[in-house]
């Protein structure tokens, strides 16, 4: 069994912090050139995804009003109707009818099963494989790969989430460096990357040279590779800062028409940007859609929400195939659990919890699509075929990718750790 | 005031600056602790054979690099890869430590240091040698068996040929694990590579099979250059200036399975030419001059090849 071991920070970390707190440096540590890149790096299996395009549907999906839709049982469906796909024997809700006619794209995953029924533990277990404990922070899901695969394009993160939490893409234990770079509004592009306008290029030269003489003289006296990697960061901030690749999150030099294909809502052109992200070979890209949390009036709040996911999937997927990325992008639709098979009245239709049965997708990164993969009852309340962890799901990602599923990473308190826990990835979903 | 104090703390600590002698500072720890069960196989005193433990020995430097059956003990420059290393540093109950319990003494938080610092520096013995038949020089191990057809008989690459390429900002890269054959990309700088630096892939010829050539500044010509990578599988030209004439000559790939022509000057003119490479399945046609009619006929003329034009 081969051994690896998160980094530890000690002083390191310290003086990032301080590097942090002093200068303003936030991008920094999440940009650093002590990720590995992928020049080491070798899939497990030829044609292995390249990246991951991860779309959080944070708040719980009602599984019944979107993937598995039960015509056959109205009581269970409520007002949602059916309609069929590109895929003759696969049907999906009518609040999805343009992912219906990308189906030949998509796995249904219909068999998840969670034990969290609360959000955070939920969201915590579908994207670090592991429970939530007071005595650890485990690292996200991005966060390993980028540990595991490193960087594809040295320049530019290997890990960035929009619009989400950003303590959802924190690297746990293995620290900032493998952290997801969060992105607020995906229209306004990579914040403090540039120079305040107050700064002209002259005189920003002026100081670094400054500096460099001021630090050139610190390091013949103290040589130590700790002052150095603090020394690193600023020539990783420096390069994000002029390198031609931060137009990867400039969604201003999309054509009108492509932008107008994905739609106006946050969500949708935050699948645009991840597009763009992958063609400039960042890792790992997570985009949150939130509002999911149907409790009160589920078949309006559903249909809306949808609305978005529709928009922003399909148009991600059409536009992933023409351009030929989709085979190595791999697209996962997540989120923490479903809802109740029950609707309830007084509550104004809504739908409470329910971590038993629920729903996710798998789109392109080498998956057969067209295809559904586990099964519930028929009043979607239970798996009966098929049962499939997030762990399972996870590991499937990571199988995706082409990384060691059994690949143990040792946590600076000394336990050991893998990528998707116990998971095992669904492999028969593949080419 | 606070902030100027804590600025002060690191520098306490901070590692020595002279590089780590194996001789002196590391030998002396690992013949104490760790030998008695690594070395070579030898009778204990009922006469039965004891073997090194892990077939791992550590009482020699190229037994040291040749590692056990766990794999590298010491992979130089990368302490996260060495196990010799990582097997120390585990908590002292974990079943899996080194030492184990009432063996050597567990390794101080210094001493590991030490050893990870020397890792870190390229592992190098000086002219410490140990005991060991082989020569000091680890040997290369032999090349894992080829995972598909496509790889028998291909050449692992010269390092140098592939440095050469990475000098030109090229991410290069095995398309598997084991595989002798390569992935070669600009995922960064596409736009500063021209014709002229195609030319430079050629020593890759024997091992080449994925190849990324969008968004470069390519002309016709370079595909030349590409039409004599016998085993290339998947070929990416989008957003480039190649044409029909470029296109003509691929039609010696006959292992192409992926061609992305999206964003080219491609037109109709190009596809029959594309008829002899069988074991196409997928080309990719938005935004070329290819017809949609042309296409859907190219497309039947090759069997399981599917071609996407939007």
């Amino acid at each position: 069994m081969p051994f690896h071991r998160a980094d530890e920070f000690t002083r390191r970390e310290l003086m990032i912090k301080m590097a942090q707190s002093a200068f303003g440096i936030t991008l920094a540590p999440m940009i650093g050139s002590s990720v590995a890149t992928a020049a080491d790096f070798a899939p497990s299996r030829p044609r292995a995804a390249k990246s991951v395009i991860f779309l959080m549907m944070s708040g719980g999906m009602s599984h019944l009003d979107t993937w598995d839709v039960k015509p056959e049982n109205d009581k269970v469906m409520g007002d949602t109707k059916v309609i069929d796909t590109s895929v003759p024997g696969i049907k999906l809700s009518a609040n999805l009818p343009k992912t219906a006619l990308q189906m030949q794209h998509l796995v249904l995953m219909n068999g998840m099963s969670t034990n969290q029924g609360a959000h955070e533990q939920g969201q915590y277990l579908m994207q670090r494989s592991y429970d939530m404990r007071g005595t650890i922070v485990h690292p996200a899901l991005g966060s390993w790969v980028m540990r595991l695969a490193g960087k594809r394009n040295s320049n530019i993160p290997g890990f960035v989430s929009v619009s989400g939490d950003p303590n959802l893409v924190n690297g746990g234990y293995m620290g900032a460096k493998c952290a997801g770079v969060p992105i607020g509004d995906p229209n306004a592009g990579l914040q403090d990357s540039t120079l305040p306008s107050s700064i002209s290029e002259a005189d920003f030269t002026k100081r670094l040279s400054l500096a460099d003489s001021l630090n050139k003289q610190f390091h013949t006296v103290v040589n130590s590779p700790a002052i150095r990697d603090h020394e690193g960061l600023y020539s990783d901030a420096l390069r994000i800062m002029r390198c031609e690749d931060l137009k990867a999150f400039d969604l201003s030099k999309e054509p009108t028409e492509v932008k107008d294909t994905y739609g106006p809502s946050r969500f949708a052109q935050g699948c645009l940007l991840a597009r763009r992200l992958v063609e400039h070979g960042v890792r790992f890209i997570q985009v949150t859609h939130g509002g999911w949390d149907t409790h009160y009036d589920n078949f309006t709040a559903v249909p809306a929400r949808c609305k978005d996911l529709d928009d922003g999937l399909s148009a991600l997927l059409r536009d992933l195939n023409r351009r030929g990325l989709l085979q190595e992008t791999l697209v996962v639709v997540a989120t923490e659990f479903g809802r109740t098979p029950e609707i309830v009245a007084e509550h104004q239709d809504g739908r409470d919890h329910y971590p038993k049965a629920f729903s996710c997708v798998l789109g392109g990164g080498g998956v057969l699509g067209g295809q559904t993969y586990g099964k519930t009852d028929p009043t979607g309340g239970k798996v009966i075929e098929n049962l499939t962890t997030p762990q399972d799901l996870n590991a499937t990602i990571a199988h995706a990718l082409g990384l060691p599923v059994d690949q143990v990473i040792i946590s600076p308190s000394g336990r050991p750790f893998t990528i998707a826990d116990k998971g095992k990835p669904v492999t028969t979903l593949f080419a | 005031m606070k902030l100027a104090l804590l600025w002060l703390l690191p520098l306490a600590t901070l590692p020595a600056d002279a590089a780590v002698n194996f001789r002196t500072q590391l030998w002396p720890l690992l013949a104490k602790n760790c030998v008695d069960c690594h070395r070579a196989p030898h009778k204990d005193p009922s006469g039965k054979l004891v073997e090194p433990k892990g077939r791992l020995r550590l009482d020699g430097a190229a037994l040291i690099l040749k590692g056990g059956s766990e794999g590298d003990a010491v992979v130089p420059g990368d302490p996260d890869k060495s196990s010799l290393y990582q097997r120390i540093l585990l908590p002292p109950d974990h079943e899996d430590v080194m030492p184990p319990k009432g063996k050597g003494k567990l390794f101080s938080f210094d001493d590991s240091e030490l050893l990870k610092q020397w890792i870190i520096e390229g592992a190098s013995f000086g002219d410490w040698k140990g005991l060991g038949d082989a020569p000091a020089a680890a040997a290369p191990k032999a090349a894992p068996k080829a995972a598909d057809p496509l790889s028998a008989g291909a050449t692992a690459a010269p390092e140098a040929a592939k440095e050469a390429v990475r000098q030109l900002g090229a991410l290069v890269s095995p398309v598997a694990v084991g595989s002798p054959l390569l992935r070669v990309e600009w995922v960064s700088g596409a736009s500063a590579i021209t014709d002229q630096q195609i030319a430079l892939l050629a020593p890759l010829a024997g091992s080449l099979a994925e190849l990324d050539l969008s968004d470069t500044k390519i002309t016709d010509a370079a595909l030349a250059t590409v039409a004599k990578f016998p085993r290339l599988t998947w070929l990416n030209l989008n957003n480039t200036a190649v044409s029909d004439a470029g296109i003509a000559p691929l039609q010696t790939l006959l292992n192409l399975s992926y061609l992305n022509l999206h964003s080219t000057n491609v037109s109709d003119a190009a596809l029959p030419g594309l008829a002899p490479l069988r074991k196409l399945r997928q080309v990719y046609l938005w935004k070329t001059r290819v017809s949609p009619a042309e296409a859907a006929k190219f497309a039947k003329s090759i069997p399981d090849l599917k071609v996407t034009i939007d």
